[in-house]
């Protein structure tokens, strides 16, 4: 029985992932919604179980007890919509990422523009697996037929043409593909999504109607320069979470008491990055990053508008494809103890057979974070390509993820988002501590009350602010100085040489007033221009990087080794 | 805390479905006896396509009626050599297939043509009998005897005799572990780092290794070998878990069948030892419960491989050496102290 969303006080989210299935409640307190509690458990979609309610029970048991509160009846189910005595929850939302690569082959017409667009949409999902033809240089239709078969595609996002444009060069491919469904065992026949020249919707509709699912969807690209992915995004969403739903047992009982539909988790995180950068409405706007075990979702929003990237790496699943792919060497280059670099290759393909595990070893921990900053870097910067930004420059910067959320001291995760995305200017960092952001997001659905009050009780724990400034300057060059007014006649000075990484403390909660004199040719921020301003206290304080972008780490391997041990001590890792 | 269980039974029924990937033709039957490598079925997968201009090909006007050239049609299988477009002049020109293939089109002269992969074949992995049949799909195959599940496998199947260099405390499984006298059969063996012992089974004709562990420099390496390499516990210098020490120390010289495919943990193929015996066995349970008394296995390090008993789950959450926290469960172990472990990096083995 659904209610109407007005009337939702009590919300439990549940996050799908790729190892863990997270639940989290959500409750209204004196009229302002705020997070109450999570708890979670391995995800159940692996064999023997093939099914997400094991895991969704044992993560509602813990919630349970976490919440103390009853969610579930005498015989398991949950409970929906709340009783009087407090028991159960009023809305239930979705996110999932967890499931064996979905693979799409993406064809647009042209290269610079709907093929670019079309392969940016697919690749806005986790769990998937994305693929691209490119008629202009696979101009034979023969090769055309055999890549497309080749790729052995369970969807296929076909775009091109505005509307009212190219017709024939459309009417090509869609020649080609329907040959290569007719190809395909019935099993096996992909299903098209369609989002190019609306004009030809109703004929590609009639030619596929015997031959394959065919989903029309708004243009991608209605005019040159012109991107529109709502409509198809949310298509191929329907088919991601529809795909899912036939994989899993409890899917789909899940789906019909969900208060709106499940999305991919990048999608509800999206949402949120979108909304914090309408928040704090900077040019310089917010980067989202949330490092999972399969995949690494990357967000930049600017007042309102958004660039998702998912990759395929993560410190679980994703271990497999990044080792595919990179030197293991990259990875080394973090490490101090020699025991970790000697043991660092093997233990991440170990890892990579048993993506649940944690790391139980200061060693292992090691690895790990040094895993995960080589990964933020791998996935950053094609990110920071596609949304067209020249470096890491951002007002705020969310970091998700168990890897950096749940460090044993908060200077461990600064380490590795400041060795990892190399922020340049001035920057909040945000932890999102209790994994809320996707199911956040899916909540504004419900009620865009929920993320914005969650999110003014501090739901996200501010780690640091950042200074990095931009400087051409050797090693030990004066490059700024410093005046930081604590209030009270507290006031520290400091000279920051080039190459150093200076903590100030400053606890969460308190401000503190920062006064900077750049010397010559040195920017502190490449778009905010004030040398004076406000800085809110973090777990880390305030912290001046002036290491150099991009951060270069000494060759000499025992310089290396204490360059990294003074880094960290700095800030407490 | 429901938990898959990795199997390492002396005896119990092993029954496996195998599946085509695409429909096709099951080449065995119900109750039918198959030996680890038979092929059970088969199936084409799709191929690469190809465009023949009969008209260009044969050098004919494209006025002339296209059944004056030939008289193909859309559907048909052909073998390679087959004509496929002919003038009737006294001197006359051919086209033919020009491999295997299955011709899809044929317009305006053009014929598209796909042409057949060799078929797909699908192998028992194990030696047993065939207990049912999905007609063009797959069959259940069941064995009894000695199972032991891998987390490795390079891809490849065979069976043979088992030689077992194998016994407790044993180091590196090195090139001094393999001879010659060793050829055609299928050799177990401790943690491998040099390539040189993996390149020596291929010299010596071994039908197998089972390792315990590689360095993960080997991967490329084994993935190349041509005969089947599974590993019991993963990468690095992992030594055998005791229990399956004992398990090929007790069949050594038995005929044994190694399916060395991928672990894929959605499905659950996984890679196997099966060791096939008379008598009778029960299905293992494919997961379960850890609770006090679950023998388990630690799956990464510190002490990798190292099998023991829980003897107790904490409540709530417990920072382990890392600094982490989570659910720890105590395990007991023969040679190592009582010591506390995520739950997560536990195995449950049965």
């Amino acid at each position: 029985m659904s209610i109407p969303f007005t009337r939702v006080i009590s919300l439990l989210g549940v996050e799908i992932g790729s190892c863990n299935t997270r639940v989290v409640l959500f409750d209204q307190a004196a009229g302002q919604f705020h997070f109450l509690a999570s708890s979670s458990a391995p995800t159940s979609i692996i064999h023997p179980f093939r099914n997400i309610n094991d895991g969704l029970l044992q993560a509602l048991s813990g919630l349970q007890s976490a919440s103390s509160r009853s969610l579930l009846d005498d015989t398991s189910h949950l409970i929906l919509p709340s009783l009087a005595d407090g028991s159960g929850v009023d809305g239930l939302v979705v996110t999932h990422s967890a499931g064996k690569p979905i693979r799409i082959l993406t064809i647009g017409l042209l290269p610079d523009f709907s093929a670019k667009s079309a392969l940016k949409l697919a690749s806005a999902i986790p769990g998937c697996s994305v693929s691209s033809l490119d008629p202009a240089s696979t101009p034979r239709r023969v090769d055309q037929l055999d890549a497309i078969i080749a790729s052995e595609p369970e969807i296929i996002l076909f775009v091109g043409g505005t509307d009212h444009g190219s017709v024939s060069a459309i009417r090509k491919l869609e020649d080609v593909i329907l040959q290569a469904c007719k190809s395909f065992p019935a099993e096996h026949v992909p299903a098209i999504i369609f989002a190019g020249n609306s004009i030809l919707i109703q004929e590609l509709e009639e030619h596929f109607e015997k031959v394959a699912r065919f989903y029309p969807a708004a243009n991608l690209q209605p005019q040159i320069n012109h991107e529109d992915f709502t409509p198809a995004l949310d298509v191929l969403c329907d088919m991601v979470t529809g795909i899912r739903a036939g994989q899993y047992e409890g899917f789909k009982n899940l789906q019909k008491i969900c208060s709106t539909p499940p999305i991919p988790t990048s999608i509800g995180f999206d949402r949120v990055v979108r909304y914090l950068s309408l928040r704090y409405p900077s040019v310089k706007g917010v980067l989202g990053i949330d490092l999972g075990a399969a995949s690494t979702t990357l967000v930049s929003a600017r007042q309102g508008d958004s660039e998702i990237t998912v990759k395929p790496f993560g410190l679980g699943q994703g271990l497999k494809s990044f080792l595919a792919g990179y030197p293991v060497e990259s990875v080394l280059k973090w490490l101090v103890e020699q025991s970790s670099i000697d043991a660092a290759a093997d233990y991440l393909w170990q890892k990579s057979l048993n993506p649940q595990t944690v790391p139980a070893t200061v060693e292992t921990l090691d690895i790990e974070q040094a895993a995960a900053r080589e990964i933020m870097q791998i996935c950053l910067w094609p990110h920071l390509d596609q949304a067209g930004i020249p470096t890491a420059c951002y007002e705020s910067i969310l970091v998700s993820g168990s890897t950096l959320t749940r460090t044993p001291q908060p200077g461990e995760a600064l380490m590795m988002i400041l060795d990892g995305i190399q922020p340049v200017g001035i920057t909040s960092i945000l932890l999102d501590k209790n994994g809320i952001a996707s199911l956040l997001g899916a909540s504004a659905v419900i009620n865009t009350l929920i993320p914005v009050q969650v999110i003014d009780s501090s739901a996200f724990t501010n780690l640091a602010t950042v200074i990095a400034p931009v400087a051409k300057a050797k090693p030990g060059t004066p490059i700024l100085r410093v005046s930081i007014d604590y209030g009270q006649s507290s006031v520290t000075h400091l000279e920051i040489k080039m190459g150093s990484l200076v903590a100030f403390p400053l606890p969460p909660g308190q401000t503190a007033n920062i006064l900077m004199e750049p010397a010559r040719g040195v920017v502190i921020d490449p778009v905010r221009k004030a040398s004076g301003f406000k800085v809110f206290g973090g777990l880390c304080g305030v912290v001046i990087d002036a290491r150099g972008r991009p951060l270069s780490l000494p060759t000499d391997n025992d310089l290396r080794r204490q360059t990294l041990q003074h880094w960290a001590s700095i800030l407490g890792a | 805390m429901v938990m898959p269980i990795s199997h390492f039974n002396q005896q119990a029924r092993i029954r496996r479905t195998r599946t085509l990937p695409h429909e096709g033709e099951i080449l065995v039957r119900r109750d039918q006896k198959v030996a680890a490598t038979e092929t059970l079925g088969n199936c084409y997968l799709p191929g690469r396509h190809e465009v023949i201009d009969l008209y260009q090909s044969l050098g004919v006007s494209r006025k002339l009626p296209l059944d004056a050239i030939s008289d193909r049609a859309a559907g048909e299988t052909l073998q390679k050599g087959d004509i496929l477009a002919k003038t009737g002049r006294v001197i006359k020109k051919i086209v033919r297939a020009p491999a295997d293939c299955y011709i899809e089109s044929i317009e305006e002269g053009k014929v598209l043509l796909e042409l057949l992969n060799p078929a797909f074949e699908l192998k028992a992995g194990m030696d047993g009998v065939i207990r049912e049949v999905n007609p063009n799909w797959s069959v259940v195959v069941e064995s009894f005897g000695c199972l032991l599940q891998g987390v490795w496998g390079n891809g490849q199947i065979s069976s043979g005799l088992l030689v077992n260099t194998v016994k407790p405390d044993a180091g590196e499984f090195t090139l001094g572990n393999v001879d010659v006298t060793m050829r055609g059969a299928i050799v177990a063996g401790n943690f491998c780092c040099r390539q040189e012992a993996l390149e020596a089974a291929v010299d010596f004709s071994l039908r197998g290794l089972i390792l315990s562990s590689i360095s993960s420099s080997l991967v490329g390496y084994a993935l190349k070998m041509d005969i089947p390499v599974i590993l019991l516990e993963g990468f690095g210098s992992i030594s055998m878990n005791p229990v399956a020490v004992n398990l090929l120390n007790q069949f050594d010289r038995h005929n044994i069948c190694l399916n060395a495919c991928e672990w894929d943990v959605y499905n659950g193929n996984r890679p196997e030892v099966v060791i096939p015996l008379a008598g009778t066995g029960n299905d293992p349970r494919e997961g379960g419960h850890l609770r006090q008394g679950s023998r388990v296995r630690v799956k990464v390090p510190p002490y990798a491989g190292a099998v023991g008993v829980v003897t107790q789950i904490r409540d709530g959450d417990t920072t382990i050496h890392s600094g982490l926290r989570g659910k720890c469960a105590e395990v007991k172990f023969d040679r190592l102290p009582l010591t506390s472990f995520p739950v997560t990096n536990l195995d449950i083995m049965e």
